[in-house]
């Protein structure tokens, strides 16, 4: 509990300190989300989590520019999804605080923008989303990701946000540049070990041979602040009715590369993050009762894992493209398709998936009651894997500022697969989100 | 003299320039003609019986308010009745499918099907309370049959309401949705029947007062297509009869043509839609125009035949010179009469029928005047020779035609006895006097139709087989929430259940209590000593949540409101007369006054039944009010015309004796004083006042001539009189057609008005001249004033005219429009308002569903022009759980680009690109679609077609009513609208109110626009309510700031921009 308190005061100190040296004449407006989640795990039979967690945001307007500043306090009654042993993803300044596999706090974001004349700037820690596809991150990298319950919670809350200068400056009405410097090299959070999202696909992680005595060595956070930093440039323009954004970014990658090493002291499987460069492009239009949605990106360096290199990994480039289509000719529903495709450059052999693997996913969303009560099916499946994942959900607004909500996640297919993988992880939640004002 | 002689020479000069320029006249008839005829396209038809009731009429409003908080209607009953029971499996099945095809069908409320195959049954269980459908579709059901025979029987509330006493028949109630779309559900309701192809041993039956008033409107409707032209047909066979010429019948009814014609444009072009009774002023037209023309003929004809020799024009001038008096004088008369009716009826369609029957005397008057010597001029007619040689010689008894023989015999009669007639008609008179006191005001809809129509035969059944049609509803109000629960309360209600049906015609009630009163027993193991109250308001309360949760919470939706405040007990009557219904309607109000009604307990009475009352119950009274109006009328128009206050009495004599000797026949016939039989005075007292004024104004040139009144009356038979015998055949016939009519109350009509006018012809071809002769009075023998006594001064008298009937023009002027702006330039002037190059507003929205539950939202709107392009950003700033939702749309003024819309989504921190194609889609949860939002209360010029419909008062501004029809069927399902009015406020260009129908003709929703004041100079909507009508639900809209000066970055609109949410 002292270490809870700790973090509380920690953060809450700095955000006090931040609002109290404010010299304005406005006051400072402030608003609470509290988010209650309980999911069952019915195929494992037990108890996921029971969680409560309190966002706390604090805006402060002054003359000119304006303070804003998000605290999360999180309590989770059962430790299967959560532990202190959480291997080190985080950079010293954007680490999490936690008491036990129970309590946790964090600040999640706290920045100062201002918009001066054509150009707006935002520093501090934050989010920054790009791209067009939904559920698929092929341009968005620039925030890492927590996997502590896989893709299943909303992207704003599974993003990690972190430190960085965000300038961006219109050139005209039309078209806007963006400029990112990252020095927070924040990465992926995984699930801990033990957790029923704990990743064991071989697509992504080495398997361990039991006649073997093999030494893990975890990666840790990269922690140089200028060349661990990312840098990334985004051109967008509204051009005869597209969205076009051009992107670029030079970064760490988010997960972990892990390699197998032979010497004399024996065989260890070593973690470590890489750079990649990462070239993209998205555009977006509506035509009638349809939006189309393409999004394109090329990475240079990534790391796959291979059957046949003794490392266990090999280098390559690779592609992936989204092409997504929305369709709301009917009233009151939303029906969105995606296809992503990703393609490894080259010949390589020995790969352990697929040197191009194809997804497909489905949205369908129904509004009722004058929007109410929604109904959403959201369906993803791998077609080489043939695994995937089914996700019905259904959300009522019960006063203006309360939603209560029911969900299934049910994972089918392959062990191997990449949804496959938590088939026994299957959930059923009940949880309700109150606003307060 | 000299007065009277100057003034005949200017209608004579008038005559002669009319057929010196025959062409012209006729140009101009026509162009007037084609110009009012033009607007029949617009006549819009009413036939609803609310229609009788004025928009304000507080039973009206009441049943309208009862009709929106319990969803009750006049349903629609169908009956399936087998010969033995029909608790069998193809019954049951008839049931099943009736019941989900009428749900299907438009206009149908869906949940407001009631049948067993929607209700459930209650059964008491050891865990609480099962809700279980009566009809399983699990089960097949030639198994469930018996099954639901014993639920019914041991479910009374539903025998005799549901299921017949003998369980030989069962009823699909259907309430419907827009009381005038009633006409074509009921049609499709009897086709779908048809389809379904059902068990040919079952009967099923369509009635209810629904289908009443659907089937109303269209069989009158085909019994006026039918007997109009026969009215006109048999009044040109009497025409041609009268004259043996084809050209005198063709022009009768040229006349007859243009009176209609011009009437009936008027009426369109003021805005006043033709109602159920409306029907009968076709048949009053023709008879009046074709009087008019017979009048002229007639002498016309007389003149050819004594001076053969004379040039035509000579002859149309002189005859002209000698009618124009009479036939002014009749018309003045006639439509005072009719003016009388105008004045005294409560009814708007009693009131218009009254102005524009005055308004069509009028017309016919001046189309005789000037159209018809127009005509006659360039005909150049002849007599016949047959009767050029009976008019020729009028004192040779042989060569008389019989219907001068008739009259002459007739005038003898009168010459030889006039103190007997005079006797007679007083007995006539003294009988009629008394009868009057015993007229009984009835009304009965059913009995409009023929016995041998379906409907009427369907009613039949179905109140023989169940508690009965007709439905009077008790409101019952408690003051809070929950009232209900208070078994104090319920107890009340029960009671006065209980006294309900002791009442007469009264077969069975339903409410909340019955319900109750099930539950409890079901709950106590089926005891029936539990058939009662639950004697504690915590248990009444837990009965309801049981059943809420067991059952559809919706069930009791036609009996409580949500909150448990307002109550509905139905009670349901056999009879629907107006004498039966008003027995138990007045001893339920003084019950309710005397016994229920206390400070926290209120009962209030409505339903179709008590609205049937109210507009019923004053008939009596305004009949005998309007009568005496017309005659008053009619006595002052006479004694100043005549100038004498005796002539304008004896002008009176034959109209009150043939309304009294009508009201002998009424109470002879048992025909009660209903809405077809109540307004025949005015019609009898307009038409009859004719003879009299002819009789009287003839006769007095006559003595002049004569200087004796034996003489003038001799002469007055076989010419005045024989002309006089047509003008009665002619109306006569023409209302005698209505007596074949189908529909009874025009049956009646017909009769009544054909047997007053018979009177009225009677008394004044005998009663009149035996008064006149015996009484010798002075308005008929004074010598210095005789001239005077006929109103010479042609100027006076068209005054007269004017003032009679711009008296009711001006009266109308609220409803009779004036002039009206091009609809499209209305909506330019709307399109046209500032609003500023940019704005800043901030506006809450409340959002309330029909259960009352609100959701309130706090926005920031920006918006600003980049030219012609508008650009708007929206973003969310509470409740915490939207907050920074945002949408952002480009409009481009190009109206065939689409726009450019963005959504975004905090909890994606993405904004996604959305298409703006379905502008019919409401905006994020509200009641107002994309396309209202970015319209921002104004119009789409390329999307509609406008007109203005009428200028009306609204909230005490006069405003604009107008009207937008979607430019084609893919716009409207664009839109989702068929057909918005709107109310525009012409000082301001703002619309106040509007109102939509969806793209099946139903009534959507309604906007309704207050606070409007000027920020900034700019007028600016600060409250917006749209009312949801097919959902129930609520958005309000409350402007709290608008700033239409401060800069606007550009910057906040752009994609970016979105993602970051509201500026701060």
């Amino acid at each position: 509990m002292t270490n809870l308190l700790t973090v509380k005061n920690r953060a809450a100190s700095l955000v006090m300190a931040i609002f109290i040296s404010i010299p304005t004449a406005n006051a400072l407006e402030s608003s609470a989300l509290l988010y209650q989640q309980s999911s069952y795990g019915y195929s494992a039979d037990r108890w996921q989590t029971h969680t409560t967690r309190l966002d706390i945001e604090l805006n402060q307007a002054l003359e000119k520019s304006n303070f804003t500043a998000l605290l999360r306090l999180k309590t989770d009654l059962e430790s299967e999804l959560n532990s202190p042993s959480t291997p080190d993803n985080y950079a010293s300044l954007n680490r999490p605080r936690y008491h036990r596999e129970h309590f946790a706090g964090a600040l999640r974001e706290l920045y100062w923008e201002r918009q001066i004349d054509n150009t707006f700037w935002r520093i501090g820690k934050q989010q920054v989303v790009w791209g067009e596809a939904d559920g698929v991150k092929l341009v968005d990298l620039v925030n890492p990701q927590s996997y502590q319950e896989f893709i299943l919670p909303s992207s704003d809350d599974s993003r990690i946000p972190v430190w960085m200068l965000n300038i961006e400056h219109s050139l005209n009405q039309e078209t806007n540049i963006q400029v990112l410097w990252i020095p927070d090299a924040s990465t992926h959070e995984i699930a801990p070990v033990g957790s029923p999202f704990r990743i064991t696909s071989a697509l992504q992680v080495p398997q361990q041979n039991s006649s073997q005595d093999v030494r893990l060595v975890s990666p840790s956070a990269p922690k140089r602040i200028i060349k661990d930093s990312d840098f990334g440039l985004k051109l967008s323009r509204f051009w005869n009715g597209w969205d076009v954004t051009l992107n670029y970014l030079y970064h760490t990658i988010d997960e972990p590369v892990f390699e197998t090493r032979i010497d004399s002291s024996g065989v260890s499987v070593v973690g470590d993050y890489r750079r990649s460069h990462m070239l993209g492009g998205t555009a977006s239009s509506a035509f009638d009762d349809w939006t189309l949605r393409v999004e394109l990106a090329f990475e240079s360096d990534r790391y796959h894992r291979n059957r046949q290199t003794q490392s266990g990994i090999s280098k390559a480039n690779q592609w992936g493209s989204v092409i997504g289509a929305d369709f709301q000719g009917w009233s009151d529903q939303f029906l969105s398709l995606q296809w992503y495709q990703s393609q490894i450059n080259g010949k390589v052999d020995g790969l352990i998936k697929a040197q191009q693997e194809d997804t497909l996913t489905l949205l369908w969303e129904v509004s009722m009651l004058n929007d109410t009560l929604t109904l959403s099916l959201q369906q993803l499946y791998s077609v080489d894997h043939r695994d995937g994942l089914s996700r019905p959900k259904l959300s009522y607004n019960l006063f203006s500022n309360l939603d209560v909500f029911t969900s299934v996640d049910h994972f089918f297919g392959s062990q191997d697969g990449l949804y496959g993988q938590f088939g026994d992880s299957d959930r059923i939640t009940i949880g309700f989100e109150l606003g307060l004002d | 003299m000299q007065t009277a002689s100057k003034n005949n020479r200017r209608m004579e000069q008038l005559f002669r320039w009319l057929v010196s320029h025959p062409k012209r006249i006729i140009a101009a008839s026509l162009a007037i003609i084609v110009l009012l005829g033009a607007n029949l396209g617009q006549l819009e038809k009413d036939t609803r019986s609310d229609a009788f009731l004025a928009d304000n009429n507080p039973a009206l409003l009441y049943r309208d308010k009862v009709k929106e908080v319990f969803g009750l209607s006049d349903p629609i009953v169908i009956a399936v009745v087998s010969s033995d029971t029909i608790f069998t499996t193809e019954g049951l099945d008839a049931v099943r499918r009736i019941s989900h095809s009428v749900a299907n069908i438009d206009n149908i409320d869906p949940e407001g099907v009631t049948s067993l195959a929607t209700e459930n049954n209650i059964i008491g269980t050891e865990e609480g309370m099962e809700v279980t459908p009566f009809i399983s579709d699990d089960l097949p059901l030639s198994e469930q049959a018996e099954h639901i025979r014993n639920a019914i029987r041991n479910f009374p509330l539903y025998q005799g309401t549901l299921v017949a006493l003998d369980e030989k028949a069962t009823l699909i109630v259907a309430e419907t949705l827009d009381q005038s779309k009633v006409e074509t559900t009921y049609q499709s309701i009897l086709s779908e029947i048809k389809a379904l192809d059902l068990d040919p041993d079952l009967g099923v039956h369509v009635a209810g007062e629904g289908a009443i008033a659907g089937y109303l409107g269209s069989y009158i409707d085909s019994d006026a297509k039918r007997l109009n032209p026969l009215a006109a047909l048999i009044i040109t066979l009497i025409v041609w009869v009268a004259f043996r010429r084809l050209a005198t019948t063709i022009v009768a009814n040229i006349i007859i043509g243009a009176c209609a014609l011009t009437t009936f444009g008027a009426m369109a072009a003021s805005g006043v839609p033709f109602f159920v009774i409306t029907n009968a002023l076709p048949v009053i037209l023709i008879g009046i125009a074709v009087a008019d023309s017979i009048h002229i003929y007639s002498e016309y004809f007389e003149r050819r035949a004594h001076h053969q020799q004379e040039e035509y024009s000579e002859s149309i001038v002189a005859s002209m010179l000698e009618m124009w008096r009479p036939i002014t004088l009749t018309t003045l008369t006639t439509a005072a009469g009719f003016m009388g009716l105008y004045f005294a009826a409560y009814m708007p369609p009693f009131k218009f029928f009254g102005l524009f029957a005055a308004i069509g005397v009028s017309i016919a008057w001046l189309f005789s005047l000037l159209l018809l010597p127009a005509v006659m001029a360039m005909l150049k007619t002849e007599v016949s020779p047959s009767l050029a040689s009976k008019l020729a010689i009028n004192n040779d008894q042989q060569k008389r035609d019989v219907f001068a023989s008739t009259m002459v015999q007739l005038g003898k009669l009168t010459l030889r006895f006039p103190i007997a007639i005079v006797v007679l008609s007083l007995l006539v008179i003294a009988v009629g006097l008394v009868s009057s006191l015993n007229l009984v005001v009835n009304e009965d809809r059913i009995e409009t139709f023929h016995s041998d129509e379906t409907l009427y035969i369907a009613d039949q059944v179905i109140n023989e087989h169940f508690y009965g049609t007709h439905n009077l509803d008790i409101v019952i109000e408690t003051p809070a929430q929950e009232g209900l629960f208070d078994p104090a309360v319920l107890k009340k209600m029960e009671a006065l259940q209980t006294y309900a049906e002791t009442l007469p015609y009264v077969q069975g009630s339903v409410s909340v209590v019955d319900y109750l009163k099930q539950m409890n027993q079901s709950l106590n193991q089926g005891d029936e000593a539990y058939y009662s109250i639950p004697d504690n308001a915590d248990l009444v309360a837990q009965y309801f949540l049981l059943y809420a949760t067991s059952g559809n919470p919706s069930d009791f939706e036609e009996e409580v409101d949500y909150d448990y405040r307002l109550a509905n007990i139905r009670v349901i009557l056999n009879e629907g007369a107006y004498k039966d219904n008003k027995q138990v309607v007045e001893a339920l109000e003084h019950y309710l006054m005397t016994e229920f009604n206390s400070p926290n307990l209120k009962g209030n009475l409505s339903g179709r039944v008590n609205l049937s009352y109210h507009w019923i119950k004053d008939i009596g009274q305004s009949h005998f009010f309007g009568m005496a109006i017309a005659l008053a009328l009619v006595w002052l128009v006479s004694a100043l015309l005549f100038r004498s206050a005796t002539a304008g009495l004896f002008a009176l004599i034959p109209v009150a004796t043939s309304i009294l000797f009508v009201y002998s026949a009424m109470v002879f016939f048992e025909i009660g004083l209903g809405i077809g039989t109540s307004m025949f005075s005015a019609v009898a007292i307009g038409l009859g006042v004719d003879f009299a004024v002819h009789t009287i104004d003839r006769v007095k040139n006559l003595y002049r001539q004569h200087l004796s009144i034996e003489q003038a009356l001799n002469a007055f038979y076989p010419s005045t009189g024989r002309a006089l015998l047509f003008n009665l055949l002619a109306i006569s016939f023409g209302f005698g057609v209505l007596i074949s009519s189908k529909v009874v109350p025009l049956n009646n009509f017909g009769t009544i008005v054909a047997l007053s006018v018979s009177t009225s012809f009677l008394v004044s071809m005998t009663l009149l001249p035996a008064l006149i002769l015996l009484f010798k009075p002075r308005f008929v023998t004074g010598q210095v004033d005789s001239q005077k006594a006929t109103l010479s001064r042609p100027a006076s008298l068209l005054s007269l005219l004017l003032v009679v009937v711009l008296l009711g023009g001006v009266a109308s002027t609220k409803t009779v429009a004036s002039e009206l702006p091009d609809g499209r330039w209305v909506a330019e002037q709307i399109n046209n308002i500032d609003e500023g190059e940019t704005r800043i507003s901030r506006i809450e929205m409340i959002l309330t569903d029909r259960r009352g539950k609100e959701r309130v939202r706090d926005t920031l709107i920006y918006r600003k022009y980049f030219g012609s392009e508008k650009r708007t950003a929206l973003f969310y700033l509470s409740p915490r759980n939207i907050k920074d939702t945002g949408f952002l749309s480009y409009d481009y003024a190009d109206a065939n680009t689409d726009d450019d819309q963005w959504l975004y989504l905090p909890a994606l921190r993405k904004s996604r690109r959305i298409s703006a194609s379905d502008r019919g889609d409401y905006f994020l949860g509200t009641d107002l679609t994309y396309e209202d939002m970015k319209k921002e209360g104004k119009l789409e010029l390329n999307d509609y077609q406008f007109e203005t419909l009428a200028r009306q008062s609204l909230d005490g501004s006069i405003v604009l009513q107008l009207q937008a029809i979607p430019l084609s069927s893919e716009i409207a399902k664009e839109l989702g609208y068929s057909k918005v009015h709107a109310w525009v406020n012409p000082e301001n260009w703002i619309i106040l109110k509007a109102k939509y129908w969806d793209t099946n003709g139903n009534e959507l929703k309604t906007l309704q626009v207050k606070d409007i004041r000027k920020v900034d100079g700019i007028w600016t909507r600060h409250h917006l309510s749209v009312n949801n009508h097919k959902t129930g639900h609520q958005t309000v809209w409350k402007l709290s700031s608008a700033d239409y000066k401060s800069e606007i970055n550009d910057h906040i609109f752009t994609r970016n921009a979105l993602t970051r949410g509201a500026p701060r």
